[in-house]
């Protein structure tokens, strides 16, 4: 079994931390759905949704979900990032809580310059104090992409031996952050912060931090 | 992804076709026009890291009777890229001025053949800097734009030039290609990734008025950080010696650039005593590539002048 689970993280390597983020502890036993909102900053600045559903099972909670986020900016959908994934709490006890988020994500960028789409697996953990009302934990994420493909624009018109077309893994992030959560009800706010590194903690982004606001809402079958 | 050709042109050092000149240790991307015999004028893009390939209109000079050089600068544009600690110690911007010494060496072939410089943007700022050094041996000197002599100027002038606007498209141009292409060490995948920077700069609404991109070879991404990690570290002066310049020099802003403009153009060119300044209308920043209609008479009658 760990072997497998190896497996799949070694083949799933996050394009985003946050988005449909969970408080385990808040979680109602009938609720199935979890609906988001978010908007923030990551790379650059961004708004979106998410849903989860729950896998109910005897062994540990399981929710698949699913995130769209869209950049600010007034070409609406010339940019995107969609993920599918998976989250689970590891282990908790009465008051500490530990999770992990696998992600497959896919990424769509257009500019004058280019047209690129964008493959990468992504893996998050984190930990920390959570209570039904409240929590605040610690993340640390790592995105890495397994395909590229570029489709030159104005580059091509300055230099026209530019080579499109499929290019491998090209880079990885690291992303450390804490997130802070409320809830009341069924609904719950999330409120993340953290910085972002590139893989060889040199090349890191020109807007190194990230942070994101969200509000949730679960709801039953 | 890193493989030479790829996504940026082969430089010198690649492509022994390019014309090249090997000078103060480095191999440069050089170009000439015109009768070597006559009055020079060197060309010096902008960057740190730019190339001239948008200052190719120079070449009307060659009808005015001047021997054209255009040059990439150390390590930028074709020219061959060198290791990054060439440019963290104190000294980098000397080994700039150093390169466009032996560059004015090599092509003055007497001692009376005149020099001239044209500059621009940090060209224009490196013209000085070379200036400041040997003001005898240029004849005449033509400044476009240049951001400050000093680094506080310059840091002015750019916090000014480079407004962010958080949630703007060309925000989002610039950066988000850079959670896809990110953490990689070769200078290729940098030169590739600070390409699309320049559509932040000169994105519709840009504040210094450029009306769209302008051609480039390769940016030299480990120079333009390099020298800018070096300029905020150690900081810089081009001016104490410029008083001793009395030649007139030709001082361009143009019409468009909301960051510049003939307040900044009297305050920035202060430490030249003998200086005629002019406006270039219908352009922003990128004068030499848009506003050449209005800019190269201005600049062929001062040469003329001087020549």
């Amino acid at each position: 079994m760990k072997t497998i689970i190896f497996s799949i993280f070694s083949l799933c390597i996050i394009s985003k931390t946050v988005a449909q983020e969970i408080n385990w502890r808040a979680l109602n036993e009938q609720s199935n759905h979890l609906v988001s909102a978010y908007f923030g900053a990551d790379f650059s600045s961004y708004y979106g949704i998410s849903y989860g559903y729950s896998i109910k099972n005897k062994v540990k909670p399981f929710f698949i979900g699913t995130e769209f986020t869209l950049p600010f900016g007034k070409d609406l959908i010339d940019d995107w990032r969609w993920n599918l994934n998976l989250q689970t709490e590891l282990w908790h006890n009465d008051h500490f809580s530990f999770g992990t988020k696998l992600s497959f994500v896919a990424r769509s960028y257009s500019s004058p310059m280019a047209t690129i789409y964008n493959t990468a697996s992504a893996l998050s953990f984190n930990f920390g104090y959570v209570r039904p009302k409240a929590g605040v934990v610690i993340i640390a994420a790592y995105d890495k992409t397994m395909a590229t493909h570029i489709e030159h624009k104005l580059m091509k018109e300055y230099y026209p031996q530019i080579r499109d077309g499929w290019y491998k893994a090209s880079g990885g992030t690291f992303k450390f952050g804490i997130r802070g959560n409320w809830s009341y009800k069924s609904w719950s706010t999330f409120l993340t912060v953290g910085k972002a590194y590139a893989q060889n903690f040199k090349d890191n982004p020109t807007l190194p931090f990230f942070a994101e606001f969200s509000v949730q809402k679960q709801f039953g079958k | 992804m890193s493989e030479p050709g790829a996504l940026v042109p082969r430089t010198v050092d690649q492509d022994p076709a390019l014309p090249s000149l090997s000078i103060n240790g480095t191999i440069l991307h050089v170009e000439t026009h015109g009768n070597p015999s006559d009055p020079i004028l060197i060309m010096v893009h902008g960057g740190p890291g730019g190339d001239y390939r948008s200052l190719l209109n120079a070449t009307d000079f060659v009808q005015d009777g001047f021997f054209v050089v255009f040059y990439d600068q150390r390590g930028t544009g074709l020219s061959k890229r060198e290791d990054k600690s060439q440019y963290e110690n104190e000294d980098a911007v000397q080994l700039y001025i150093n390169d466009l010494d032996a560059l004015v060496t090599h092509f003055q072939q007497t001692a009376s053949q005149k020099v001239f410089l044209m500059g621009h943007s940090w060209g224009a700022m490196l013209s000085t800097a070379f200036v400041n050094q040997h003001p005898e041996k240029i004849s005449g000197l033509v400044l476009a734009e240049p951001g400050g002599f000093t680094w506080d100027q310059t840091s002015d002038y750019l916090s000014r030039s480079n407004k962010i606007k958080f949630f703007s498209e060309a925000l989002n141009d610039a950066v988000f290609p850079e959670q896809i292409i990110a953490g990689r060490d070769e200078q290729e995948i940098l030169d590739y990734k600070a390409s699309f920077f320049t559509t932040f700069e000169n994105a519709p609404g840009n504040t210094i008025g450029n009306p769209g991109s302008y051609p480039f070879w390769r940016n030299g991404a480990v120079v333009f950080e390099k020298l800018i990690e070096n300029a905020e570290k150690y900081n810089f002066d081009f001016t104490p010696n410029l008083h001793s310049f009395s030649t007139k020099v030709l001082f361009l802003y143009s019409e468009w650039n909301q960051a510049y403009g003939s307040e900044w153009a009297v305050t920035v060119s202060s430490p030249y005593p003998n200086v005629q300044l002019e406006r270039v209308k219908n352009c922003g920043h990128e004068m030499l590539y848009f506003g050449w209609t209005d800019l190269y008479p201005k600049a062929a009658a001062y040469l003329n002048e001087l020549k």
